[in-house]
């Protein structure tokens, strides 16, 4: 081993430039995964300390088993129960607040707000501790309200100010006493105020309501055991839980994005790899020579292949250890730059760093494996050779023949029955599999590239075909690689533009739903209902339930961490729903669907329950709370996530709540008689508008007024702004992932700039002979440079093929894990872009060095020697 | 009292390699039946393709024979296995080429050493070894300069000081002149002969210049891949030389 290092050492510091430039490439990789390890605990850290301060002091709360207001005379009870030392109920609600004086906004209009309110008992507030505060106090009586600073901006008031709740009848004036500490995340999010519960039931006009009733136990007592002890107390639909239960939505988003992080870090660190593998490998050409005459006096195979597996880990290591500092100083700025978002400051993963270490180190030695390989085969006769040694059609087809099989060995993977197993062995042996396989692919594809346009590239660069021919025959192991490298960026870019090109489209085409929505917190009840559909310029109303339900476990969509149990059970109408309503139905029809589910035992269901449980027309789900499960026949399979995004954009009774990815519809009626409740949470409206889009904007504005007027705390919302949101979304998910793409595109230049310095200078003698014999001075990079553009075509072709395989892949995944049934389709336009980035990339990178070339003496080339 | 013993340099039998050539199959050494019992410098010469280069590849333990048998020093080495012929090259032989080969990242000294270093040495001894070796071959004040700040003359000297650190019985040299000017050339003829005779090591030397083998006490004439003469240069000129050299030629 001594040996080993003895020669590695002397092999990084004959090649310091290049040895800096892979140490600097591994080095990126490493920081990247350090940066999105920092930044994601640092994010999640501070969404744990807000949901820690969400929950306060609370110990333990009492629900509604669907999420239903309820009669808060159960915290009577509550405070009866032995250890409890403080039990108080709380009422969500809309409030419509607007300034008391006469100030408008930019557009004339009067200044006005709906938030959404929590109401709590004043008195007893303080023990629960659930916010931070900016400036001020807590309110301490019914005339008195607390602002986050979303709601003190967009109402230009402050501490001291009074502000007025408007409402059907006499107006609530209320006394600004503090603003609490909350981050505002752009146009999603929702403004929030703290109120006396009073001030809510007095606006809503409904008494006696709660939300939660929130507890505090005495210190010491064991949460769970006393759940345990009393949740029997508790009548159904309510429901006893421990405070922390609050937590387990977010802790199933922290483990998938997990997930996500460590499939990204294999394809980073692979990349990264493939770098290290052609500079080394190019390296070994280079050294060919001299790891010969090591042979000749006496160094065994092992102690070159451990020279160069020492080689692979001084780089591997070296680019983990200066990767992670620049990661986390990278998330440090950007968490100072953004401190007020992150209350939690910044939090460095010790396992994201370790990550980040070894995951450089694996790519260093993994990238050190065939140069290792291809010393310890070097002959001592090497040292003695005047010739160097042609490249082996049989080991390009060999290396074909691997790549081939590599990559049908990830697509055997497919064949794994279960889903769990499936996703994981995907993602952490197909996926290298996957790209190590079309990484040596690249080596057969880069001689065909040759073959076909070896002519017109000596046409373009105005060189003798055969000198080119020769040349790129000669290089088809460092040039294929080369392309191999470099195919990482354009294939992330195919791959998950395709894949969010699709998910948009599919949704654009899925999101089809009605002109506005009218929602309110709490419900609409029937009375509001016939105010809404009465409202001028409303055609029609469809009123629809929305609550949460608990699908049996054998029926749960997705993959481990990854899946929901609930599903969203909309309650409807089935003749007015389905009338005004535009459902895809993939599976039975309205005709037939419609008495069935009037008679109360049949349900429709979203189309990810056929995709992805094959549960159809004629199958059975069982849904419920545990103990009060109710089979349902499935009478229709349909698409409706318009709905979906037009209830997620309202916000969902508990910012924390687990998501539905689905909707199975049933009738209103037994939604009523089943769960109890008749409220409609969404009012579903079409529109007499104008045709044009101003005046249909101040036909929507002026319905929302009167809205607000008729029904206080109700929110009007545009489908076509829903719409428009929609697309924007998408556009910057695209742009992102664009900008991923690129990066890894720069990252794979760097190796190139490397492999292209190092085949320079292995060749410098040849480049010496032909300009001995009379080649021009810009013959040797004109030639370099038509390698390279051979290595980019290659790296295209190669890099697409990789892209629309990922691509194919990632329709499985989303099959398999949310049920969507993408099509498969190749973005034309990036992926021309992208080529023509990796081929710019390549030529500018190797631009140094073929100018470098350019200067250098017929004499100082020969002076280099054959090999080094 | 024992009486002392005798030297033992290279003894081959029945030697036979051939090897492809394209579609051509070429039979470099035909049966070469060899004894080189005498320490000092020893000429191997002979047209292109005669089979000197292949001759000493077999020696070297750096090719394997197709038959025959190769016995250096006290080692056989034509049925050795890779870890063998490594031991053997490492520390059982010396070689020495005619491009240097010197790693250009170490100085002169960590060229000397490598063997050792390859063969698990101490350091501060190799150390002291290679810059023993160094000063006698004149290269004293030279030990840290890198290749690259060496004339050719001293990068074979180098060269020659590495292939001597396991002070092996024989030194193969493959035109070690090659590379080096005529007067260059008549130091190096100089240093191997002097080191044939006072550290006892048998110098076999492929070399076309029949000046060369003005220094050498015996030369191997070989032919298609046989011996076609062998004598010794006791008392001869170098035209006379030149024109026994290549006598079979014309024959």
């Amino acid at each position: 081993m001594r040996a080993s290092w003895h020669i590695a050492r002397h092999v990084l510091s004959g090649r310091r430039v290049r040895t800096t430039l892979l140490v600097i490439a591994v080095a990126m990789a490493s920081a990247l995964v350090a940066a999105v390890a920092t930044g994601m605990r640092t994010v999640q850290g501070s969404i744990e300390h807000r949901i820690s301060r969400s929950i306060g002091a609370v110990d333990a709360r009492i629900v509604h088993r669907y999420g239903s207001p309820f009669d808060a005379e159960v915290v009577e009870l509550v405070r009866t129960l032995p250890g409890v030392v403080e039990a108080a109920p709380r009422v969500e609600g809309a409030l419509t607040l607007a300034r008391t004086d006469d100030r408008r906004d930019e557009d004339g209009r009067r200044i006005r707000l709906t938030v959404q309110a929590r109401g709590v008992e004043t008195e007893r507030d303080t023990v629960f501790e659930q916010y931070d505060l900016l400036e001020g106090r807590f309110p301490g009586n019914p005339a008195e309200i607390l602002l986050d600073p979303l709601t003190s901006r967009r109402l230009e008031a402050g501490v001291g100010e009074v502000i007025r709740v408007e409402r059907f009848g006499p107006a609530i004036d209320l006394e600004i006493v503090g603003i609490r500490d909350r981050p505002e995340l752009g146009a999603l999010q929702k403004p929030r105020v703290h109120v006396d519960r009073r001030v809510i039931e007095e606006a809503s006009g409904r008494t006696g309501e709660a939300s939660v009733v929130s507890i505090v136990l005495e210190d010491g007592l064991d949460v769970p055991t006393w759940v345990a002890t009393h949740e029997a107390n508790i009548e159904t639909p309510l429901r006893l839980e421990s405070a922390e239960r609050a937590r387990a939505g977010y802790d199933r988003q922290v483990r998938a994005s997990r997930v996500g992080f460590r499939t990204g870090t294999i394809v980073a660190f692979l990349a990264c790899a493939f770098i290290v593998a052609i500079g080394m490998t190019t390296a070994i050409g280079e050294q060919i020579r001299q790891l010969a005459m090591l042979r000749c006096i006496g160094a065994s195979r092992s102690q070159l292949a451990g020279s160069q597996a020492c080689v692979g880990l001084a780089i591997g290591g070296g680019g983990g250890l200066l990767g992670p500092p620049l990661g986390v100083g990278l998330s440090a700025i950007l968490a100072w730059w953004y401190a007020d978002f992150l209350p939690g400051g910044l939090v460095v993963p010790p396992e994201g760093l370790l990550l980040a270490f070894l995951g450089a180190t694996a790519a260093g030695l993994l990238g050190a494996a065939w140069p290792a390989w291809r010393a310890a085969s070097t002959t001592p006769l090497e040292a003695l050779a005047n010739r160097a040694r042609p490249v082996r059609t049989t080991a390009i087809l060999g290396c074909g023949v691997v790549g081939l099989v590599l990559i049908a060995f990830q697509l055997l993977l497919l064949a794994i029955s279960d889903v769990d197993l499936r996703f994981n062995v995907y993602a952490f042996l197909g996926l290298p599999a996957l790209h190590v396989g079309y990484f040596l692919l690249a080596v057969p594809i880069f001689v065909v590239v040759s073959r076909l346009f070896g002519r017109l590239l000596a046409r373009l660069w105005r060189l003798p075909p055969s000198l080119v021919a020769g040349n790129l025959r000669g290089g088809a192991f460092r040039l294929g690689l080369t392309a191999g490298a470099l195919m990482v960026g354009l294939s992330v870019l195919v791959s998950t533009w395709s894949n969010g090109l699709a998910l948009v489209d599919d949704f654009g085409e899925r999101v089809r739903f009605a002109d506005a929505f009218v929602m309110k917190t709490g419900g609409l009840g029937e009375t509001e209902q016939a105010t809404i559909a009465a409202l001028p310029a409303v055609a029609a109303a469809s009123p629809v339930g929305y609550l949460p339900l608990r699908v049996a476990e054998s029926q749960r969509l997705g993959t481990g961490d990854l899946a929901p149990p609930n599903v969203v059970c909309v309650g409807f109408e089935p003749a007015e729903f389905l009338e005004m309503n535009r459902l895809d139905w993939i599976e039975g029809t309205a005709e037939a669907a419609i008495p069935r589910l009037e008679e109360g035992d049949a349900v429709l269901v979203a189309k990810e329950f056929l995709v992805a449980r094959d549960l159809g027309v004629g199958d059975t789900i069982a849904l419920g709370a545990e103990g009060d499960e109710t089979t349902y026949e499935i009478v229709g399979v349909v698409g409706a996530a318009g709905l979906d995004m037009a209830t997620g954009l309202f916000g969902i009774r508990s910012v924390y709540m687990e998501h539905a990815v689905s909707c199975v519809f049933m009738d209103f009626d037994t939604v009523a008689t089943r769960y109890g409740t008749r409220e409609a949470f969404i009012m579903q409206l079409d529109l007499d508008l104008p045709a044009d889009a101003e005046a249909a904007d101040a036909a929507e504005e002026r319905l929302g007024e009167v809205l607000r007027e008729s029904i206080p705390g109700a929110i009007f919302a545009s489908g076509r702004g829903i719409k428009a949101l929609v697309e924007d979304i998408g556009a910057r998910i695209l742009s992102v992932t664009a900008a991923v793409a690129m990066a890894a595109l720069l990252l794979a230049c760097l190796g190139v700039g490397n492999v292209v310095a190092a085949g320079i200078t292995a060749r410098g003698f040849e480049f010496g002979v032909i300009r001995a014999v009379g080649g021009a001075p810009e013959v040797a990079p004109r030639l370099v440079l038509a390698e390279i553009t051979a290595t980019a075509i290659a790296a295209i072709v190669v890099g697409v093929g990789l892209g629309i395989h990922l691509a194919w892949m990632g329709v499985g995944l989303y099959r398999d894990l949310a049920g969507l049934q993408l099509a498969l389709s190749i973005p034309v336009i990036p992926t021309i872009v992208g080529a023509l980035f990796v081929l710019a990339a390549a030529l500018v990178a190797s631009l140094p060095a073929s100018l470098a070339l350019r200067r250098r003496s017929p004499r100082a080339l020969l002076a280099g020697g054959r090999g080094g | 009292m024992t009486a002392p013993e005798a030297f033992r340099g290279i003894e081959i039998r029945d030697l036979r390699k051939s090897y492809s050539l394209g579609e051509r199959r070429v039979e470099a050494v035909r049966g070469i039946d060899l004894d080189l019992h005498e320490p000092g410098l020893c000429a191997v010469m002979g047209p292109s393709g005669s089979g000197k280069s292949t001759l000493l590849h077999l020696i070297g333990g750096l090719d394997r024979p197709d038959s025959g048998t190769i016995r250096v020093g006290d080692a056989r080495i034509d049925d050795m296995d890779e870890t063998g012929l490594t031991a053997f090259r490492r520390r059982g032989i010396g070689i020495v080429f005619q491009q240097f080969n010197l790693l250009a990242s170490m100085s002169a000294i960590e060229n000397v050493m490598l063997p050792g270093v390859l063969d698990g040495g101490h350091e501060r001894d190799l150390r002291d070894r290679a810059g023993a070796l160094l000063d006698e071959l004149g290269l004293g004040d030279r030990t840290e300069h890198r290749p690259d700040a060496l004339s050719g003359g001293e990068q074979q000297r180098v060269a020659i000081a590495r292939s001597l650190l396991f002070a092996p019985p024989v030194l193969l040299a493959d035109e070690p002149t090659g590379a080096l000017d005529s007067s260059a050339s008549d130091r190096l003829w100089g240093l191997l002969d002097e080191l044939g005779t006072a550290r006892e090591v048998l110098v076999l030397m492929v070399t076309h210049e029949p000046a060369a083998a003005t220094h050498c006490r015996r030369v191997l004439v070989l032919q298609d891949g046989r011996v076609a003469d062998d004598f010794q240069t006791e008392g001869m000129d170098e035209s006379e030389l030149a024109h026994r050299a290549t006598r079979p030629v014309r024959a």
